[in-house]
C-alpha cells in the first residue's frame, strides 16, 4: 500500500538506529504526544532499537483516554432515553463510567449505535425524524474538523433531532501542563502529526521557547518516529529548542486552513477537564452560541453530572509520563482490556492497552 | 444498511482485537472518484489498498481523482506530498553527507 509499506522498510530502519545511537551522547527523555504513536512504537518494537539512554515516556494523546469519566456518565443518561438513538466512535463503548459503560448499556435495550463518520449520525437523524440523534463528539484537533462540519450540516439541513455531546480536548494546554508539572522529565516531544495536519505547526513556537524544549511533529510510521526521534536528539545534543517538522508529507506550516475555518465557526475554547489529571484553561472545544441549540448536554439536562474518578486506576501519571503501565500493581490482574479500571487500559490508543497487547509476556516472564 | 455500518477490517489493528473505529488514527488511500458539486458536499471514493470507502473531501479543495489523502473519521484532511514524501529517505543521506556533529536539520524554524 502507497504511502505506509515505505515507511516500514527495514533497511532504512536500521540506518536510523544507527544514526540515533551515533548521534547520542548523554541521556534524553523525549515524549510521543500521540496514542497512535505510542501504538506504533511498543507495536514495532523501536524502542528496544533505540540506545539505552533514551527514554520515551507516552504522552496524554489518547482522546478516549483523557475524556473525564463525568461525560461517560453523561453519555449514558441520555442514551437510555427512549427516544435516543446514540451515535458514537467504538472506541468509545467500553470506556468505564462511574457504573457503567455505553456497550452494557446498548447490551441493555439502548439504541447505540458505532459510526465511521459524524456525517452518519447526521444522516440517520435526517432518516429518523421522530427520533433524537445524538453524536458523541470527542477527540483532538484531528476529529475536531469532522464533528464541526456535522453540527455545521445539521444546522444547514435545519434538523432539529441533531444534537452532540462535545468533549474536544486541545494538544497545546495539554504540553504546558505537562512541562508546568513540578519534576517534569519531559526534555523533547513528538508532536502529533495528524493534530498538526489541521493546526499546523506555528503554535507551537511560543511553547518550544518557553520551555526550551525542541518540539518535532511527526508522523506515525516506524520511519516518521525513527527520523522524530534522530531530529528531536540531535537538537537535544545541540543544545537547541526549535520546531521542525518530520511528518511534512502530511503537515503544512499553517495545517489546513478549511478545516480549521469550519472549527472556528463551529467551536469556542473553554477550560476543560481530562481524565486522571484534572481541569486545564483552555484546553477544549465547545459549541458557540450560534450552535448552542446543538449542544446535547443542554437539551437533555446534564450540565450539572459530576463524579469522582476511581482511586485504583493510575491512569493519570500513566497518561502524565510519570508511571509505566507495567509499574501499575493492577496492570494485567485487576485490570485488563476485557475488564478496564480505567480508559487507558480501553481504547486502542491507550498506553495501558498497548503495554497489554505487545508486551504483556515480556512483562510476565520473570 | 449503508455502507457506514460496515466494519471495516482494514481499519482495523490486529484483526479487529483492538477497536472498532479508532480515533486519532489517520490512515492514507487513493483518491478514485469524486462527486458533490459544492466544496462542503465534496465527497469522494478512496482505495485503501484495495478497500473502498467514502470520505467528505471539503477540507481538500486541492485533492484530485489519483491524489493520495490521509482520511480520519470519515474525512480527508490532508493531501499528501509525492515530493516531500521522499524527505524521510533523503535525510539520511544529508546527514551522513554532512557528517553526523554540526549539520543543520532541514526547515528548521528559529
Amino acid at each position: 500500500m502507497k504511502y505506509v509499506d515505505e515507511y516500514r522498510e527495514s533497511d532504512a530502519a536500521h540506518r536510523y538506529v544507527r544514526e540515533i545511537h551515533l548521534a547520542t551522547s548523554r541521556s534524553w527523555t523525549l515524549m510521543e504526544l500521540c496514542g497512535g504513536q505510542t501504538h506504533a512504537i511498543i507495536r514495532h518494537g523501536l524502542d528496544a532499537l533505540l540506545p539505552e539512554k533514551i527514554e520515551l515516556i507516552h504522552g496524554p494523546g489518547c482522546p478516549v483516554c483523557v475524556t473525564p469519566v463525568e461525560f461517560i456518565d453523561k453519555a449514558l443518561t441520555i442514551a437510555r432515553r427512549p427516544e435516543v438513538i446514540f451515535c458514537s466512535f467504538g472506541d468509545m463503548l467500553r470506556v468505564p463510567g462511574s457504573s457503567s459503560d455505553l456497550l452494557s448499556a446498548k447490551a441493555a435495550g439502548a439504541d447505540v449505535r458505532i459510526v465511521y463518520s459524524p456525517l452518519d449520525a447526521v444522516r440517520l437523524a435526517g432518516q429518523n425524524p421522530e427520533k433524537e440523534v445524538v453524536f458523541f463528539g470527542v477527540g483532538f484537533e484531528t476529529t475536531a474538523p469532522a464533528t464541526a462540519m456535522a453540527v455545521y450540516q445539521a444546522r444547514l439541513k435545519g434538523l432539529s433531532n441533531f444534537s452532540m455531546l462535545v468533549s474536544h480536548v486541545l494538544v497545546p494546554p495539554a504540553m504546558t501542563a505537562i512541562l508546568e508539572e513540578p519534576g517534569c522529565r519531559v526534555q523533547g516531544f513528538l508532536a502529533a502529526g495528524h493534530v498538526c495536519a489541521i493546526m499546523g505547526w506555528q503554535e507551537y513556537l511560543p511553547i518550544a521557547a518557553k520551555y526550551h524544549v525542541p518540539v518535532v511533529v511527526t508522523g506515525f510510521e516506524p520511519l516518521d518516529i525513527l527520523q522524530g526521534v534522530l531530529m528531536c536528539v540531535r537538537q537535544l545534543e545541540q543544545g537547541h529548542a526549535a520546531v521542525e517538522n518530520q511528518y511534512s508529507r502530511c503537515v503544512k506550516p499553517a495545517g489546513n486552513p478549511e478545516a480549521r475555518k469550519m472549527m472556528a465557526e463551529v467551536f469556542k475554547i473553554v477550560p476543560r477537564k481530562w481524565r486522571g489529571i484534572g481541569e486545564i484553561p483552555e484546553s477544549g472545544l465547545a459549541l458557540t452560541q450560534k450552535y448552542s441549540a446543538f449542544d446535547a448536554e443542554n437539551r437533555f439536562g446534564v450540565e450539572a453530572v459530576s463524579v469522582m474518578e476511581s482511586a485504583k486506576c493510575q491512569s493519570g501519571l500513566v497518561l502524565q509520563g510519570r508511571m509505566k503501565p507495567n509499574e501499575c500493581p493492577e496492570f494485567g490482574g485487576s485490570c485488563t482490556p476485557e475488564h478496564p479500571l480505567g480508559a487507558t487500559m480501553v481504547s486502542s490508543e491507550g498506553t495501558c492497552a498497548a503495554y497489554y497487547l505487545y508486551r504483556r509476556t515480556a512483562v510476565m516472564s520473570p | 444498511m449503508t455502507a457506514a455500518f460496515v466494519l471495516d477490517k482494514s481499519l482495523l489493528l490486529d484483526g479487529g482485537r483492538c477497536s472498532l473505529a479508532l480515533m486519532c488514527l489517520a490512515i492514507p488511500g487513493k483518491v478514485t472518484n469524486i462527486y458533490g458539486e459544492e466544496q462542503l458536499s465534496r465527497m469522494g471514493r478512496i482505495d485503501f489498498g484495495g478497500v473502498l470507502k467514502e470520505a467528505c473531501l471539503a477540507y481538500v479543495p486541492e485533492a484530485q481523482i489519483g491524489d493520495y489523502v490521509i482520511v480520519h473519521a470519515g474525512f480527508a484532511i490532508s493531501r499528501l506530498d509525492e515530493q516531500e514524501a521522499k524527505k524521510v529517505f533523503e535525510y539520511l543521506k544529508e546527514i551522513s553527507e554532512l557528517g553526523a556533529d554540526d549539520s543543520q536539520p532541514p526547515e528548521r524554524s528559529q
